[in-house]
């Protein structure tokens, strides 16, 4: 064990000294208060056998710097007069773990030193256990996130990114815009070639969004087919161009698809934005984008359409290339085939 | 009477002794150099303390040295110390009065250990 050895008198500090070499130990004496604290710091010692009374700061103050300041655990012994009992009562409630008496006796040293060694040791394991803990929470905490058979993040992580998202759109005054993608004819697809293929490209199909996707940019599998893709300040024109780059990629996969009157797999999308008027929660504008992605089945499938604007308001950005269909709100009603 | 009580307790030295054979070095030869080197600054800070009529003072060097002289087996100068310290924080102006006496009885007390360590060391 490293030791540090706080004491004034000098014949103290040499016995302590020997004793703790002859038992193995590393040894650093100091002969006041202050130095043993900037020794302390310095060194990070496991043990640290002080006397009570010394200048410029006394064992006890000592003991509570050392406790108040934590970080790696040290063992304290407390030393001190036989006269002086009511200061080792003191110094053990504020944190010392053990005492002497002086004048010192070397084989009552060796004693202490031993429970030193142990309850040293199990503060170490302690430690090193909490920190394996830590890790593995840490692991458990990055694998609830994920969704198992794409890699993407689930629900639960949009969850929490939707909400820092609009934290941040309410904060800066930047919309945002959210895509929600669907897979075309996916239900026949499974139906026709089955489910181990229908998760292969899922798979397939999500690894693309990802691939496309730019830095800050963020994709998540929703739910079934579903994916749902996060633009942080990005206007819903922006945001087209992404989605629609992602939907040309997985068209250009070609993956055969009988059930389609494509011939191949397709994704459909459906665009809505985050606005900073408070007009809207998330979960609004995810209904939004499920309206438009209805539109977009409607239309013919493998496409983007963008949502319609439900609450109009002078400080929107501008929606120039917004094609006005059925309302979304008059679409919601229907259930979309899928 | 004087030459019947032990200057130095031969129970501490001999521990002293097995720990320093232990580190391979004349462990009690090291500590009577320190201890002798720090006694006469105590005595003469006693000394001075008197002086500038500092009671405190006498008190914090008859602690010290006491310490230092328990831990070296001068038992009979630790209790005088002891002494010293007592009559140091006493009220009373007789207790006062005699911490000349104590420091002069200290200072004879030091020179026996001082011989008994020379002695010791001329036997090793």
């Amino acid at each position: 064990m490293r030791v540090l050895v706080a004491d004034g008198d000098s014949t103290s500090r040499l016995i302590v000294q020997t004793a703790l070499q002859n038992l193995g130990h590393e040894c650093e004496t100091t002969n006041n208060g202050i130095q043993a604290w900037v020794a302390f710091l310095a060194r990070r010692p496991d043990v640290v056998i002080s006397d009570w009374r010394m200048r410029g700061m006394t064992g006890l103050e000592l003991c509570r710097n050392i406790r108040s300041h934590g970080g790696r655990f040290a063992y304290f012994i407390l030393a001190s007069s036989p006269d002086e009992r009511e200061k080792i009562l003191e110094g053990m409630s504020e944190g010392a773990d053990d005492y002497l008496v002086k004048p010192l006796d070397t084989d009552d040293l060796q004693v202490r030193l031993i429970a030193a060694a142990r309850v040293t040791a199990l503060h170490r394991q302690l430690s090193q256990q909490r920190h394996e803990l830590e890790g593995l929470n840490r692991g458990l905490t990055a694998i609830s996130l994920l969704d198992p058979l794409t890699n993407l993040g689930n629900r639960r992580s949009l969850q929490g990114d939707l909400q820092l998202l609009e934290a941040q759109v309410i904060r800066y005054g930047h919309g945002s815009c959210i895509a929600l993608i669907g897979i075309d004819y996916f239900k026949g697809y499974n139906d026709t070639y089955g489910h181990v293929a229908g998760d292969e490209v899922l798979f397939t199909v999500a690894s693309q969004l990802k691939h496309n996707a730019r830095h800050g940019d963020a994709v998540y599998r929703y739910g079934g087919d579903e994916f749902i893709c996060l633009f942080p300040e990005q206007s819903l024109e922006t945001g087209a161009i992404a989605v629609q780059r992602m939907r040309l990629a997985i068209e250009q996969l070609g993956i055969p698809h009988d059930a389609s009157p494509h011939g191949k797999v397709t994704m459909s999308a459906g665009l809505a934005l985050l606005r900073t008027d408070h007009t809207s929660s998330a979960s609004d504008v995810i209904n939004e984008a499920d309206g438009a992605l209805y539109r977009a089945k409607e239309l013919g499938r493998n496409r983007v359409e963008q949502a319609a604007s439900v609450f109009p308001q002078a400080d929107r950005p501008i929606l120039g290339s917004v094609k006005k269909h059925a309302t979304d709100a008059e679409l919601r009603g229907h259930k979309r085939a899928g | 009477m004087e030459d019947l009580r032990p200057v130095l307790d031969t129970h501490v030295l001999n521990n002293l002794e097995r720990l320093g054979s232990e580190a391979g070095v004349d462990l009690v030869a090291q500590l009577a150099d320190l201890f002798l080197v720090d006694a006469d600054a105590h005595v003469i800070a006693m000394r001075q303390a008197l002086e500038a009529d500092d009671q405190s003072g006498v008190v914090r060097s008859a602690h010290a040295l006491r310490g230092a002289s328990a831990n070296l087996g001068a038992t009979h100068l630790a209790r005088m110390c002891e002494m010293l310290e007592l009559n140091g924080t006493a009220n009373d102006s007789e207790s006062r009065g005699s911490l000349g006496i104590g420091i002069r009885a200290v200072e004879v007390e030091l020179e026996h250990v001082r011989n008994a360590f020379v002695t010791r060391r001329v036997s090793v």
